[in-house]
């Protein structure tokens, strides 16, 4: 009856939606820009002024230039986005300082074609045609040049603004490896890139997205070992977005990943340019975005989440260990809430009997149900975990007192929570910061799991866990199974275990086509003689 | 509302109930249970009825134990609670509406017969520890000399609880021989086989200068269901030998020449079971042994290699001994405690039909040949003692 009610009462509202309709979205009039570049000099400028209206940092620059001042141009610029420095060298001295000879035109577009060929010093000059594309030019830092009389424009790169310098990355730290990592300004991580692949084979296709933004993305991959089906994939989802912004590469992830509503990303991103580069000599697709950071890589395997740059640099059996470490880590940090409710609440059996004792001591007096006493400190461990973010960082250090303090030990001495709770938290806490790019995930997963195992005991985790791998087993990242590196099939020379550099000398059977072969023999190194001559002719003689 | 609906409705509801309803049933908090540590099953005064009692331990947190170590209030850790019924589960039952938590049995630890009513029979007081769930086919049999409450009533030094204690103690004699640890499960399977005699071992509860032990000496043998007898607790380690499994035991030797403790590193025995030709059983035992010296008493003026050899005839003759002392004791019983008849049945199945019956005579009448293979790699850290030093020194 109840649920009746409301059912009633939302057909109700909706109906009502129907009825009234919200209003029409409000247009309004922009000023449509004329499509070609006029001829005459004041006409186009009042046409750019028009369209930027009155934006302060849009700059006209007029000037005259020739014999006696003969022709008179202007620049078109935003200020900030130019160097000015490089404007007067490369363009308004040589301009000054230009004569015509007697073959030169005067005026239309063969003069600003022999402008730009023989009078300005810049290597980067397009001679555009059409109004708009000369002040979406200018938009992006170029410099406008028009000429009185002439119905073409010129486009000159003196592009230069504030950037951040090239600095260690925050998120992925390491203690041996390249410290630089990637910054806002896209053409900065793409020669970061560059310079660790030198290859003529590494491809750099310019997008761009966003009808208000015009954010400049490029796709970088190597031409012969991307497979060409994703290359074509990435191209076509983002050439299908219809956004008016992108912002960061989390805009465009969410765009174009394949499980939207999956806890797992399906699209993997790092900070630093040689994890890039090993993906990208791997054969996947990296996306930069102008403005962040972040480069995105795709296809992406659920077994990326647990790779880290260094295990690549350390010696393989330090990197296997390791990496199965933070599986074990993975596996804590989503289970033990869930794991500590269904045994206390529901097989007591299983726990050794010194240990249920001790348990059962601390549960003792504790106020609440034990599922409701975990869940609390998983709740809290989210708003520390969260204040600790978002918490200027001289303040971060109060989070850290009040998160130790008061909730480790005063709510324990209270009796407010008991001791073992606490310490599966913090055990699921620090095993989290193992798999940081998993970390979200976890979180989600870890409260499934922890009202799974309330409410089913055992069971329920059980069922919890085969969700997890079949969910897993069903994901897709831009047509590779998001699971690769997990089945008896390829890829598994860099899995559960790292394999030696040696072994691995193939590039990943399920990324990479064509150009499969990382190194041409399946052999250890040589053993370190000092004359390999000699070496060889001693094994011919054997 | 429209049928899809309903049917969405439905199908939330299914799910909902089906897994509320199924989980959420043997939900037990830790703070709403008793833990038992032990059961202890006694004659009651009353004909027909027995005393079931529980202990309870008492979980005890470390803040709360200061506290009343500094009032000097000396709290017990462990709650019993007595009750007397027909049978164990209706006490159990009526223990867990006394008590003011549910009753939590599957850490129960040990359950303890009273000589006395293991001679009355265990059999029809047995089925609900085969039959309940929460029972554990693992629990610790134990056969108590006296009372068994008051095992569990014990004030012991040494642990808090004594089920605890009991299993910790058992936990070490199980290093030494396998046989040695009766469980529930162990007892039962016995009990399945009709002409093999269950075992237990039987504890008993000393005080000295007031203070409370309990001490595993000697094992309960069973005929059929009832107690019949003992073995004391050389006849028990002889039973081991025949077992075989036997491991960190220590064997003590005695000839003319002086007194000798070895330690058994390792000993097994084959059992080898043949039908004698006038219809008869006999069984070969041929044990494998090897020793290390632990201590020597005597022995003066033999040299080394004499020694070895004199050792090794003591070693055997003990075994021997010890092994056909205990075989001895069963026959008298008239029970088969090593599964002879078992092990018959496993060879000749065809033959065993015809003995079955009558195995009580047959047992009497086996045919037992030991043989002894005694190696002593071990001499410890001296190759001579002391003693035969001095004498050989002299001579």
């Amino acid at each position: 009856m109840f649920l009746d009610f409301i059912f009633r009462k939302l057909q109700f509202i909706s109906k009502q939606r129907a009825a009234t309709e919200f209003s029409k979205e409000i247009s309004v009039e922009l000023p449509q820009s004329p499509e070609e570049i006029s001829t005459t000099l004041e006409e186009n400028l009042n046409a750019a002024k028009k369209q930027f209206g009155n934006s302060s940092d849009f700059k006209i620059h007029r000037f005259r230039f020739g014999p006696d001042d003969r022709f008179s141009g202007a620049l078109l610029y935003i200020d900030g986005l130019t160097d000015n420095a490089t404007l007067t060298d490369a363009v308004l001295r040589p301009l000054s300082n230009w004569v015509p000879d007697e073959k030169s035109p005067s005026a239309g577009k063969p003069l600003i074609e022999t402008l730009a060929r023989t009078a300005l010093y810049s290597g980067d000059v397009k001679t555009v045609m059409s109004f708009p594309e000369l002040l979406s030019g200018c938009l992006s830092g170029d410099t406008a040049v028009l000429v009185d009389g002439c119905p073409a424009g010129l486009s000159v790169c003196a592009k230069g603004w504030e950037k951040r310098s090239v600095t260690e990355p925050q998120s992925e730290t390491v203690v041996r490896g390249p410290r630089e990592g990637f910054i806002e300004n896209l053409r900065t991580n793409t020669a970061l890139i560059r310079r660790k692949i030198k290859s003529d084979r590494l491809r750099t296709e310019s997008l761009k997205v966003g009808e208000k933004t015009r954010t400049d993305i490029c796709l970088m991959y190597l031409e012969g070992v991307a497979s060409e089906k994703v290359i074509n994939t990435v191209k076509y989802r983002i050439s299908r977005l219809n956004v008016d912004s992108v912002l960061e590469t989390g805009y465009l992830e969410q765009y174009i990943e394949d499980a939207p509503f999956s806890p797992f990303s399906t699209i993997g991103y790092t900070e630093k340019p040689d994890v890039a580069a090993a993906h990208i000599l791997e054969g996947r697709v990296a996306v930069v975005v102008d403005g962040t950071p972040f480069v995105l890589t795709a296809p992406m395997l659920f077994i990326e989440n647990f790779q880290t740059a260094e295990d690549y640099y350390t010696r393989p059996l330090y990197a296997s260990i390791t990496r199965i470490l933070r599986f074990i880590a993975f596996i804590i940090t989503v289970f033990s809430p869930g794991l500590y409710v269904a045994l206390t609440a529901f097989h007591q059996q299983i726990i050794p009997t010194t240990l249920l004792f001790t348990i059962a001591a601390a549960r003792e007096g504790t106020p609440f149900p034990v599922f409701l006493e975990t869940f609390i400190m998983v709740f809290a461990f989210e708003i520390l975990y969260e204040g600790g973010i978002r918490m200027p960082r001289p303040v971060g250090q109060a989070i850290s007192i009040v998160g130790a303090l008061i909730m480790g030990n005063a709510a324990v001495s209270a009796g407010l929570v008991g001791a073992p709770v606490v310490i599966t938290i913090a055990i699921t806490a620090v095993s989290g910061f193992l798999v940081p790019t998993l970390n979200n995930s976890a979180s989600l997963l870890r409260i499934m799991m922890l009202t799974l195992g309330a409410l089913l005991g055992w069971y329920g985790l059980s069922m919890g866990f085969l969700w997890m791998l079949f969910h897993l087993g069903s994901l897709n990242s831009f047509g590779v199974p998001y699971f690769d590196g997990f089945a008896l099939t390829t890829n598994l020379q860099d899995s559960f275990v790292r394999m030696p550099l040696w072994f691995m000398a193939r590039r990943p059977m399920d990324i990479a086509h064509g150009d499969t072969t990382r190194r041409k023999f399946f052999i250890p190194p040589l053993r370190p003689y000092s004359d390999p001559d000699k070496d060889d002719a001693e094994d011919t003689d054997q | 509302m429209n049928k899809p609906f309903r049917k969405v409705i439905a199908l939330l509801l299914i799910f909902a109930v089906s897994i509320t309803f199924s989980g959420c049933w043997d939900e037990h908090e830790l703070d709403t249970l008793f833990i038992v540590t032990g059961i202890a099953i006694d004659n009651s005064q009353t004909p027909d009825q027995i005393d079931v009692t529980v202990q309870i331990g008492k979980p005890k947190s470390k803040s709360s134990s200061s506290e009343s170590d500094s009032s000097g209030g000396q709290s017990s850790s462990v709650i019993i609670i007595k009750t007397t019924e027909a049978t164990a589960l209706e006490g159990l039952k009526t223990t867990d509406r006394d008590s003011s938590r549910t009753l939590l049995f599957q850490h129960n630890q040990v359950v303890l017969f009273s000589s006395e009513f293991a001679a009355k029979g265990v059999r029809n007081r047995f089925d609900l520890f085969l039959r309940d769930n929460d029972m554990r086919m693992e629990v610790l049999l134990i056969v108590t000399a006296g009372r068994a409450d008051q095992f569990l009533t014990a004030n012991l030094s040494q642990e808090d609880i004594s089920g605890i204690f009991i299993a910790r103690v058992m936990q070490d004699l199980k290093a030494v021989s396998p046989y040695l640890q009766i469980r529930l499960l162990d007892f039962a399977s016995r009990l399945q086989e009709k002409t093999s005699s269950p075992l237990a071992p039987i504890a008993v509860l000393n005080e000295v200068d007031g203070k409370q032990n309990i001490l595993i000496e000697g094992t309960a043998v069973f005929k059929n269901d009832r107690m019949i007898g003992k073995l004391d607790v050389e006849q028990s380690r002889g039973y081991l030998f025949t077992m075989g499994k036997v491991k960190h035991a220590s064997l003590t030797a005695q000839s003319q020449y002086g007194r000798a403790v070895f330690n058994i590193e390792k000993l097994d025995t084959k059992r080898n079971v043949t039908l004698r030709p006038d219809g008869g059983v006999k069984v070969t035992l041929s044990v494998v042994t090897s020793l290390g010296i632990g201590e020597l008493r005597g022995f003066s003026a033999m040299n080394p290699k004499d020694l070895m050899t004199e050792l090794k005839s003591m070693a055997q003759q003990q075994i021997t001994n010890q092994i056909s002392d205990t075989f001895a004791a069963a026959r008298s019983l008239d029970a088969d405690i090593y599964g002879f008849g078992t092990s018959v049945y496993q060879k000749y199945p065809k033959a065993w039909e015809s003995m079955e019956g009558d195995w009580d005579v047959l047992f009497k009448d086996i045919q037992l040949d030991i043989k002894v293979n005694v190696r002593i790699p071990q001499t410890g850290k001296v190759i001579k003692s002391l003693e035969m030093d001095v004498n050989s020194r002299a001579n």
